[in-house]
């Protein structure tokens, strides 16, 4: 009955699956096959064995996880104490510094990774502050400081601590003032209604804002290679090397399958965290 | 509320709860509190009655350390903590949208002012236990608040704002979330806990005149940041001081009346007084602030007056001549407007009497003691 007084429904419904089918599902499936195909025209899991027995990888696994982890415990902090700053600390300007987050989340990637050389790179502030503070002798600690493990957790929490302040910034702007003053009149200093209300409440938003971050610096290639960072080997930049420099296919997409694997494996754990937080 | 609770000498003798002394309030150019006394004592429920903007909120803000005054004091009990912040004046609030913490369990919310106490645990339990049960909420104590209802949520907040026995419990609004019936039977839930709690003071916030009758042993009328009326709910209702009393409280009839020169005044009774309104005499109460002569106002509350058909010759007495304009069934009553002169008469009697019709001639009469007299402000 439905079908007949509509018979483009069908079609319509089967747009989306197609175009999704075309840009996503197509390359995927034959960086799946790639990923498996074995050099005699068969398919097994050689490449994998030998890519996960190799120290490269396990290397490539242990920084991607430490860079990530660490940026993001530090986009967490730097993110939530400013977006309280910004709603609790009445200062001229909190509403405009809001609206600038959102701004800064507009850049492309790659512009803010460029800027960030200006910033962390040879000629950066950061390391003529660093020389400048430190004397010239210093220059070679501030080179492997920068362009080593801190450098790029460094860039990486400058470009990544708003996602973690946008959610919260939208959290803060619905928390029910009126309990903070509940809060406050059963006795509890304001210390202990930001970390007895404002904060419990705010674990939606933490849990949203960590996990995007996590994801997004788990993957993150553009700054590692615009800032030159040559010591510190990604899963990312492996994948890299493994297609653009040894012409490895195979390896790459061994690589690749392991990487959106765990990329995958965090997106659940960060929906299923998100289903046990009562709201 | 019980009626009775405190009479007026023993407010003397007992030293206020909570004592607001010349308090006011200024946002920018708005006055929003101007020099308000007022003092609550101990099992004392005090209801700020006023429209919106008329500063009961401010006020009750201002009593619980959220509102800073820019003069006055505030005392509770002996101290002074006008300067105190809120976690430190130990006040039970309770608030329109029961602001329960979403994130903790009922037990939890209810036990959050202990834990802030550092009580020990086995107190907390047992307290918590306590209220729980007392608020009708003991089976629902490992819910969380987005799992209960209005009226339960609002109990959860009560028996929170409980837990922490403060010397008085301030409730902004608490019912107006609330759909009706279930706001009469919260109402009787918070006359029924304050019994059992005979020693707290409330402070009560409402713009609604019914919820300010039935739980208010005493209620203070704000309006424009002012008090403009502070007495027992009879008391306002029966004698309202001011016109604003007596249009906010009841919906009486305000006639423009002119009283007579008391020397020409046969009765020498000092609370009653002799009005002329439409060249007929009437004799009423006078309200302690009416003015001894010339203009005032003669109040007349709907359900006081009577129908009566005119009869041509009688003397002056309590009674105003007019035509009836119409006539309403409300189901448990009726409303009959008359229009006597130039003023417009609402009269309120039961649904049982026969409905007049439009056009007849009428006689609304009173009795002289439910008749008052009042200042024209």
């Amino acid at each position: 009955m439905e079908l007949a007084r509509r018979p483009w429904r069908p079609l319509v419904v089967s747009v989306p699956f197609v175009v999704l089918g075309i840009i996503f599902l197509y390359p995927f499936a034959l960086l799946t096959v790639e990923a498996f195909a074995r050099p005699d025209g068969g398919y097994g899991l050689g490449t994998f064995a030998a890519i996960l027995a190799g120290h490269a990888f396990h290397g490539a696994l242990f920084a991607t996880l430490r860079i990530a982890l660490t940026a993001t415990a530090a986009c967490l902090g730097l993110g939530s104490a400013l977006a309280l700053l910004i709603r609790f600390a009445a200062f001229p300007g909190a509403r405009a510094l809001g609206r600038l987050v959102d701004v800064y989340l507009a850049f492309p990637s790659f512009l803010v990774a460029l800027s960030l050389t200006f910033l962390y790179g040879n000629s950066g502030v950061v390391h003529t502050l660093w020389t400048s503070a430190l004397g010239g002798s210093a220059a070679a600690a501030s080179r492997s400081f920068l362009y080593g493990f801190w450098g790029v957790v460094l860039a990486e929490v400058t470009y990544y601590t708003p996602f973690v302040m946008r959610p919260v910034l939208a959290a803060l702007d619905v928390i029910d003032r009126s309990q903070l003053e509940v809060a406050s009149s059963l006795g509890e200093r304001p210390w202990g209604v930001l970390r007895r209300v404002v904060i419990p409440e705010l674990v939606p938003a933490l849990i949203a804002g960590g996990s995007l971050c996590l994801l997004l610096t788990m993957n993150e290639f553009g700054i590692i290679l615009v800032m030159g960072v040559k010591d510190v080997i990604t899963l990312p930049m492996m994948i890299y090397g493994k297609a653009i420099d040894e012409f490895d296919y195979p390896a790459a997409s061994a690589v690749a399958i392991c990487n959106v694997a765990l990329s995958l494996g965090l997106y659940f754990t960060y929906r299923q965290a998100l289903e046990r937080v009562p709201r | 509320m019980t009626p009775g609770p405190r009479q007026p000498s023993g407010r003397d003798r007992v030293p206020p709860q909570i004592g607001v002394h010349a308090l006011s309030v200024r946002y920018g150019d708005h006055l929003a509190l101007d020099r308000v006394d007022l003092s609550v004592t101990a099992g004392e429920v005090v209801v700020l009655l006023g429209a919106s903007g008329s500063g009961k909120t401010t006020l009750l803000r201002a009593i619980a350390g959220f509102t800073v005054p820019t003069v006055g004091r505030i005392h509770l009990g002996s101290t002074d903590v006008t300067a105190a912040p809120p976690h430190a004046r130990g006040l039970g609030l309770v608030v329109q949208n029961y602001a329960l913490f979403p994130h903790l369990r009922v037990a939890d919310n209810v036990a959050f002012g202990l834990h802030a106490r550092k009580r020990p645990r086995a107190q907390i339990e047992r307290t918590v236990a306590r209220f729980l049960e007392m608020t009708g909420m003991a089976a629902h104590a490992q819910r969380y608040p987005h799992e209960l209802s209005g009226g339960q949520q609002q109990r959860v907040a009560i028996a929170r704002a409980l837990a922490i026995e403060p010397p008085a419990l301030l409730l902004d609004e608490p019912l107006s979330a609330l759909d009706p019936p279930l706001r009469a039977g919260m109402l009787e839930e918070l006359q029924r806990l304050h019994s059992q709690l005979p020693q707290t003071a409330i402070v009560y916030v409402t713009h609604d005149q019914t919820e300010a009758i039935s739980i208010g042993h005493r209620i203070v009328l704000l309006n424009g940041g002012r008090i403009v009326a502070d007495g027992t709910p009879r008391n306002l209702h029966d004698t309202p001081p001011n016109r604003y009393t007596a249009e906010f409280f009841g919906q009486a009839n305000l006639l423009p009346a002119r009283i007579v020169d008391r020397s020409l005044e046969a009765d020498t009774d000092p609370v009653r007084i002799a009005v002329r309104i439409a060249d007929r005499t009437i004799w009423a109460r006078r309200s302690a602030d009416a003015p001894a002569s010339g203009a005032a106002l003669l109040c007349l509350r709907p359900h006081d007056l009577q129908l009566e058909v005119p009869v041509e010759g009688t003397p002056d007495g309590n009674h105003l001549d007019g035509i009836v304009r119409s006539a309403q069934w409300l189901g448990a009553s009726q409303r009959v407007v008359v229009e006597a002169g130039s003023s417009t008469i609402r009269v309120d009697r039961p649904a049982s009497e026969p409905l007049p019709a439009p056009g007849t001639r009428v006689r609304v009469s009173f009795p002289a003691e439910r008749a008052v007299v009042l200042a024209d402000r």
